[in-house]
């Protein structure tokens, strides 16, 4: 098949790749020199911001370029032949055959009127050329491969019957169906929850190694490389900015940026009243890059020459090259902040003994469930319980933290805190005040109490509105004061999330999503409210944007009294942010307490689950790593397990969890309370109760 | 049409946000539904005069359109047609240019207008 036999290791060498995207005005040089080598067997991941033109470098690579992109340079070749020059006859045959893609939304990747088992079965007729029959035996033969529970059943369901991280399973099936030599992973796992990013994170891993893969890993999630990949490429503006393996890029980097990349991740074990280090300004623009070193604006080491030469991607020892006139050595040991900002100080009251103010908002038993209906008649058949018994207060002051998976009813419970949905059942107290209990008037002033920060800060502003407009929105609704004290308080907010006046009159679209959520924040904080529910405030920024959130967040906290609900399914965020965190799964809150008890004195074994899930940016720490976390998916809420919700994918569950639901009591500290019947650590007053063979 | 574009918009949620600022329900239809749904419905409108007009002209040239003494153009088209063998082969022409570039140009305002509206195609 291969006309020379792989005479080397190397499976696919790319070597000054450059690729262009022609636009209406202007050209676009996403990927400008490019080169990499993944040889059998191993795992390289490319990581970068948004925009750092990675994802181009993979579809170069397959040669499926979005219009007007075309490879202007460079060769790829794979086993020795470049496929940059042959026919796109022949590039369709090595497509799938030789080397396949997995695309980053799962859903999209899959056709929504075929039948899965039909899918995967496609692409071996078209390659192997193999009978109707033939192909359906290899679709279940590579469903089973991928760990897709009852792959024979399964074969005959469409994409939408399937969870996230099964329909991931399915794309990654229907890409290694001709076994492929390199399979090219373009943000995997960053559709997915935690918890299944880790499980197929691991399945990659283990299907590389038993096909002898090559597998390019893209992402821009430096935790997520370090457990998985041999070695790392750090791309920044179209040009690789650091390679090398994988311990010595995370141990002792020497470019600035990836070293600035990875102290800005907030992770478990960062000290939460350090300023995350943020990357000022922007990637540059690649329709007219700098002469210069791309990273000079942007870098705290840049010299004068790094304004006007770019440096080349030169070797250290042992294959360790970076591109860099003035290399760091290492890591900054984390948090050390040079910056001399001051970071919010701790709230008094926040630790030790609870202040004796009455709670800012009390949750009692809230309950929320959504009725199935079906046929014409609208007919309930059954009710998906979203959120089922829930208590909790939060103080002025405080954040509060709600983790879980997706589908675990933490949205809903934010959407109920501020009163867009009603409860089934308990109270929620707000400031004295049960919010059922509001009418008119004073339902209308309750907006001042309260405020929202949307996950998509875009699809929150209306795109049709100048952002001044947006912004005193509120204030007009809640008629607080003139026309001129609207405007002041305006500015005076948008300067204090760091935007400047003169952006006010543009559009939402006109901004980038770290600036789009400035305005969002700007809008919550504008009628000045005691509560922000923030719903997944940065899941969807890049992470040098992400701290400087984070860290807006965390100052004007401090500066203006404001409580928190963080609502989000990054533990590391909530960790960051969070006095107290709950953990919820199925709409119960199975753990809840003080941000150090639960994840430091974990008592609940999904915490625990969740917090081995994370991927840390620590190749050492995620080598040795042995399990996955929490294993199997999300039952369903409209039936959830008898007993303990959370049992079906317990390590310890016993009989006793199926029969009876665990209540929830106290562990380390009176106010860390856990609902376990087996629990990791005695309860409070209580020894251990007996659990057979204990794990590791 | 604008039924279907309101209630897509209401669950939108730039419009939930401002619901929850307090907005009242006149002032949320007044200020972020009426002017996100007029630009589509302007706009689909020019099209379908473009669709009717072009519509009317194939119906009337099938002999289905306004009786005789009315004037239009898919009859001018049919009459035309009669005497394409008899040296007037030109006479198709006038009425079928005239449809054409009607319709061309209606689109071309429905066009126009989307660039209009479209407050993210604004260079500014």
């Amino acid at each position: 098949m291969a006309l020379r036999e792989a005479h080397t290791s190397e499976l696919l060498e790319v070597d000054g790749l450059r690729t262009e995207i022609r636009m209406r005005r202007a050209t676009v040089q996403a990927v400008d020199g490019v080169s990499l080598v993944i040889k059998r067997g191993e795992t390289v991941g490319l990581v970068g911001e948004s925009g750092c033109g990675k994802s181009i470098t993979g579809m170069s690579i397959m040669r499926l370029l979005p219009r007007g992109g075309t490879i202007v340079a460079g060769s790829v070749r794979l086993d020795g032949r470049d496929i940059t020059a042959v026919s796109d006859t022949e590039m369709r045959r090595i497509r799938g055959n030789e080397v396949a893609m997995v695309f980053q939304d799962p859903l999209t990747a899959l056709n929504p009127t075929m039948m899965i088992g039909d899918q995967i079965a496609e692409t071996v007729r078209i390659h192997l050329n193999a009978s109707r029959a033939e192909a359906r035996e290899k679709a279940v033969e590579m469903l089973d491969l991928v760990g897709m529970p009852k792959p024979r059943e399964r074969m005959d369901s469409y994409s939408h019957q399937l969870s996230g991280g099964l329909r991931q399973r399915v794309v990654i099936a229907m890409a290694l169906a001709c076994e492929p030599k390199v399979l090219i992973a373009d943000e995997p796992t960053t559709a997915l929850d935690v918890t299944i990013q880790a499980q197929i994170l691991a399945l990659l891993e283990d299907l590389k190694s038993r096909l002898q893969m090559g597998l390019l890993l893209i992402t821009h999630d430096l935790g997520v490389v370090a457990g998985r990949a041999d070695r790392v490429l750090v791309m920044y503006a179209g040009r690789i900015v650091e390679s090398g393996d994988t311990t010595p890029v995370f141990a002792s980097m020497r470019h600035p940026y990836t070293q600035a990349l990875l102290e800005s991740i907030p992770s478990v074990d960062t000290d939460e009243s350090k300023v995350l280090y943020s990357i000022p300004g922007a990637p540059p623009d690649l329709t007219n890059p700098p002469e210069s070193c791309r990273f000079a604006p942007r870098c705290r080491f840049a010299a004068e020459r790094c304004h006007t030469e770019a440096p080349l991607l030169t070797g250290g020892e042992g294959g360790h090259d970076y591109a860099c006139f003035h290399p760091v050595a290492g890591p900054r040991e984390k948090a050390t902040g040079a910056q001399a900002e001051p970071v919010a100080s701790r709230r008094s009251g926040s630790e030790g003994p609870e202040t004796a103010a009455e709670p800012l908002l009390v949750l009692e038993n809230v309950v929320k469930e959504f009725p199935i209906t079906k046929g014409v008649l609208q007919r309930g058949v059954g009710s998906v319980k979203a959120v089922s018994g829930v208590s909790f207060t939060v103080h002025a002051g405080q954040t509060f933290g709600l983790v879980g998976e997706s589908g675990c009813g933490k949205t809903t419970l934010g959407r109920l805190i501020a009163g867009m949905e009603k409860p089934d059942g308990g109270r929620i107290v707000l400031a004295g005040q049960e919010v059922e209990s509001l009418r008119g008037k004073e339902l209308h002033r309750r907006a001042r109490d309260v405020q929202l920060m949307f996950q998509d800060a875009y699809a929150s502003l209306d795109p049709r509105m100048r952002i001044w407009s947006t912004l005193r929105e509120p204030l007009a609704a809640q008629k607080i004061g003139t026309r001129a004290e609207q405007d002041a308080r305006i500015r005076q907010i948008i300067d204090e999330v760091g935007l400047t006046a003169r952006a006010m009159d543009r559009y939402p679209h006109e901004f980038s999503g770290g600036q789009r959520q400035r305005i969002g924040f700007a809008r919550a904080l504008t009628v000045e409210p005691r509560l922000v529910i923030a719903d997944e405030p940065v899941s969807a920024l890049d992470v040098s944007i992400q701290s400087q959130i984070l860290n807006l967040m965390k100052r004007l906290q401090g500066e203006r009294e404001l409580a928190y609900i963080v609502i989000s399914h990054d533990l590391a965020v909530v960790r960051y942010l969070a006095d107290h965190v709950g953990v919820m799964y199925l709409g119960k809150l199975v753990e809840v307490g003080p941000a150090a008890d639960v994840y430091e004195r974990t008592a609940h074994p999904y915490t625990a689950g969740l917090l081995r899930a994370i991927p840390v940016p620590d190749p050492v720490k995620e080598r040795a790593r042995v399990e996955v976390g929490v294993v199997g998916e999300l039952p369903s809420a409209a039936n959830p397990p008898s007993g303990c919700r959370f049992r079906t994918r317990c390590p310890r569950a016993r009989e006793l969890c199926e029969q009876e639901e665990p209540a929830l009591r106290p562990f380390s500290s009176p106010q860390h309370l856990a609902a376990c019947h087996f629990p990791l650590r005695p309860p409070a007053g209580a020894r251990l109760a007996a659990v057979p063979d204990e794990q590791t | 049409m604008v039924r279907g574009e309101s209630l897509a918009l209401r669950t939108r949620e730039f419009v939930q946000a401002a619901r929850f600022v307090g907005v009242s329900n006149y002032r949320t239809i007044a200020r972020h539904i009426v002017p996100n749904v007029v630009g589509t419905v302007v706009v689909v409108a020019t099209f379908s005069v473009a669709d009717s007009i072009q519509l009317l002209a194939a119906l009337s040239f099938l002999g289905l359109g306004p009786p005789p003494p009315a004037a239009n153009w898919g009859g001018m088209l049919t009459s035309g047609l009669n005497f394409v063998y008899d040296g007037y082969w030109w006479l198709t022409y006038p009425a079928g240019v005239a449809i054409v570039l009607t319709v061309i140009s209606f689109n071309f305002i429905g066009d126009a207008l989307r660039d209009a509206l479209e407050v993210r195609l604004q260079d500014r």
